[in-house]
């Protein structure tokens, strides 16, 4: 058995899991982020995390991922490296650590818990792009120099106290934004730097790292990731082959489930976008087919749902949830 | 009354669609070549098919006439006249006219399928007039009015002959063949179009642009061929499907301008391939087709299933119960 495929069986066994944009501003906007440090933290302490634990195990979620943060600099926990660095008072860190409260509360259910990372410093926090100048290549002109890897560093020390934090508790990470033209993505010293982040306190965590959205999971093995990234929005991939035989952007039906030597990984919107939309845009046949038809390659789905600030999920989404439970025999 | 067939045609939620060919064996003369594919056409047993379709529910069905290998199911002379051979490559059966017979004792309704040009082998090139610059580099990027008109004057010939049998014609390939379609003169999209109702004013067309395959053209929605007087989108899709959503700026992302009024339609295949060998067995499980098809039909579409078929012409055995579970699907939501 391949590394890959040992380290990430487990989440396979799991099939298909939740993820949240828990966000101060909507997923992938422009918004700088105007949302006061006082009403982010009012919404953070409105989750209502053992009643949204209740909810994940009632639909037979096998894991759960959250932003912890995206474009704002708006984080949904602590991080003292973090508030080091930027200085902004008051932080725009939630005094409450809902990553830790959900760890907590899934775990009691059976339910893993990963996180999700921007792969830089959030683009659109003006004051933390200047303090730690580890930019997106395309916003912000990343260019490799002295203060590129000084913000690489210092950008690595604020993921790492949060890896360190939760330890064995985040079990996944999933880094977005981590472009081919990325200074970083170049310099092996660098991205082992970056690995070493994202894996601080849990060597076993799973890793993803997303090149952007393509037309297929695509494996990016010069990072050391475990799982293909799979950012899916209006376009799927469907099993087969062209023409000659040549590719396919799924493993085999059967096979081993890994892909350029990654475990299949999708992660899929099932609202109208990231984190938004009052019902589900599939029906349930195509919702439930389409994860069955990953899980039989031995891959994974992540299903992007709406979440209210509280942590309600739309009564919709709750009931494809629960009949894609029943349909891959997960309800508990 | 092509809006009334329209309207229909969006109405019937899914068909089927066989792709029918056969080739040049190796080391065969064309005595040989011929006399094979005239058994083989002559032993589809259009009944059996014809009830199957019927007990499973299905409303319509496309069969090819032929593809790249210059093998018609359906005799042609303006075709063999072109071609000066004293064996011809179009079956002495017309097996689209048989087929849609058998079908209409249902209310089954037929299509068929042709490419944009002939079959590029060296004897038909030469009687078509394909140029050296085509045959080297393809033979769609350089216009060629001879050819062109030639090959209307085949797809006439077809369309005279099965005249009202045939109510849609899907089209393929005429995304690279832009050197003449998109000309302002004839030949181009109007005498194309007006070639293929020669025998059925009435008669669908979708003109297949061809299925988009990029890491930058994200964009894989069906599109109208906008200069063309077209009814349905091709709406080809192998490995990669549409979905629709309404990005974080509002915007919704299924573009209904670029279907210009037409029908939403998606083509894609049940089997491992386009005409793979019904052994292989199907790519999808049931849920995943049955819930692509009700997906497009709930946005006022229509799916075209492509899947392998029996020696005899009936569905491939391992096939049926997936077409059933779609059927009753479907069905189910007419309710």
């Amino acid at each position: 058995m391949s590394d890959k495929k040992e380290r990430t069986q487990w989440l396979a066994d799991r099939k298909w899991g939740v993820f949240a944009h828990y966000l101060a501003a909507a997923a992938s906007s422009t918004d700088d982020g105007t949302m006061s440090p006082k009403e982010w933290n009012e919404k953070v302490n409105s989750f209502d995390v053992e009643a949204y634990a209740d909810t994940l195990a009632y639909v037979g979620a096998g894991y759960m991922m959250i932003t912890l943060g995206q474009n704002t600099g708006h984080w949904c926990c602590p991080n003292p490296v973090w508030d080091k660095y930027v200085g902004r008072t008051p932080s725009r860190c939630s005094e409450r650590d809902l990553p830790m409260e959900l760890a907590d509360a899934l775990h009691k259910r059976g339910i893993a818990f990963g996180v999700y990372m921007p792969g830089h410093t959030p683009m659109h926090d003006e004051l933390a792009y200047e303090r730690i100048p580890y930019k997106h290549p395309v916003l912000g002109g990343a260019t490799f120099d002295a203060a590129y890897v000084e913000g690489v560093r210092r950008y690595c020390e604020f993921v790492s106290w949060w890896g360190e934090h939760y330890g064995k508790k985040v079990e996944m990470m999933w880094v977005d934004g981590v472009l081919r033209t990325q200074p970083s993505a170049t310099k092996p010293e660098l991205t082992k730097q970056l690995m070493d982040a994202y894996r601080a306190g849990n060597p076993e965590r799973l890793v993803a790292m997303n090149l952007a959205i393509l037309v297929q999971p695509l494996p990016f093995p010069a990072t050391g990731e475990d799982m293909t990234a799979g950012e899916t929005d209006f376009i799927f991939d469907l099993p087969g082959h062209d023409w000659k035989g040549d590719y396919s952007y799924w493993p085999v039906k059967g096979g081993d489930g890994l892909i350029g030597g990654e475990r299949l990984h999708q992660l899929a919107i099932a609202g109208d976008w990231w984190g938004q939309g009052k019902a589900p845009r599939f029906n349930d046949d195509f919702f439930i087919g389409y994860t069955q038809a990953i899980n039989d390659c031995g891959g994974i789905i992540s299903w992007d749902i709406p979440h209210g600030f509280d942590g309600r999920i739309p009564e919709p989404f709750v009931r494809q949830l629960r009949a894609l439970g029943e349909a891959t025999n997960l309800l508990r | 009354m092509r809006e009334k067939a329209r309207q229909e045609l969006a109405g019937m939620r899914f068909g089927l669609f066989y792709h029918y060919l056969d080739g040049i064996g190796a080391g065969e003369t064309r005595e040989q070549t011929a006399a094979r594919w005239n058994a083989r056409v002559d032993s589809f047993d259009v009944s059996a098919l014809a009830r199957q379709l019927h007990e499973l529910k299905v409303p319509y069905f496309f069969l090819t006439i032929g593809q790249c290998t210059g093998l018609y199911c359906a005799p042609n002379e303006t075709f063999d006249r072109i071609m000066g051979q004293e064996v011809s490559f179009c079956a002495k059966r017309d097996l689209i006219s048989d087929l849609s017979d058998a079908l209409a004792v249902y209310g089954i309704k037929l299509g068929v399928y042709l490419p944009h040009c002939p079959a590029t082998d060296p004897t038909t090139a030469a009687a078509f007039g394909f140029t050296e610059e085509q045959l080297k580099n393809g033979p769609t990027f350089v216009r060629n009015e001879p050819l062109q008109r030639k090959w209307e004057a085949c797809i006439a010939d077809w369309s005279r002959r099965f005249g009202r049998k045939v109510f849609a014609w899907w089209i393929d390939g005429v995304g690279v063949n832009t050197a003449s379609m998109f000309s302002i003169t004839e030949p181009n999209y109007d005498s194309f179009t007006r070639a293929i109702r020669t025998g059925n004013p009435d008669a669908l067309v979708a003109l297949n642009g061809g299925i988009y395959r990029s890491e930058e053209l994200r964009d894989v929605s069906p599109k109208a061929q906008l200069n063309a007087d077209e009814d349905f989108t091709a709406g080809e899709v192998d490995i990669m499907m549409f979905a629709d959503g309404i990005n974080w700026e509002g915007k919704r992302m299924m573009n209904r301008k670029a279907l210009n009024g037409e029908v939403l339609h998606m083509l894609s295949y049940l089997g491992q391939w386009w005409g793979a060998p019904h052994t292989q067995g199907p790519r999808l499980n049931d849920r995943l087709a049955a819930g692509i098809t009700e997906y497009v039909n709930d946005m006022g579409g229509v799916v075209t299933w492509d899947l392998p078929f029996m020696p005899d012409g009936t569905i491939g055995e391992e096939f049926v119960e997936q077409v059933r579970f779609i059927s009753e699907r479907v069905r189910r939501n007419e309710q």
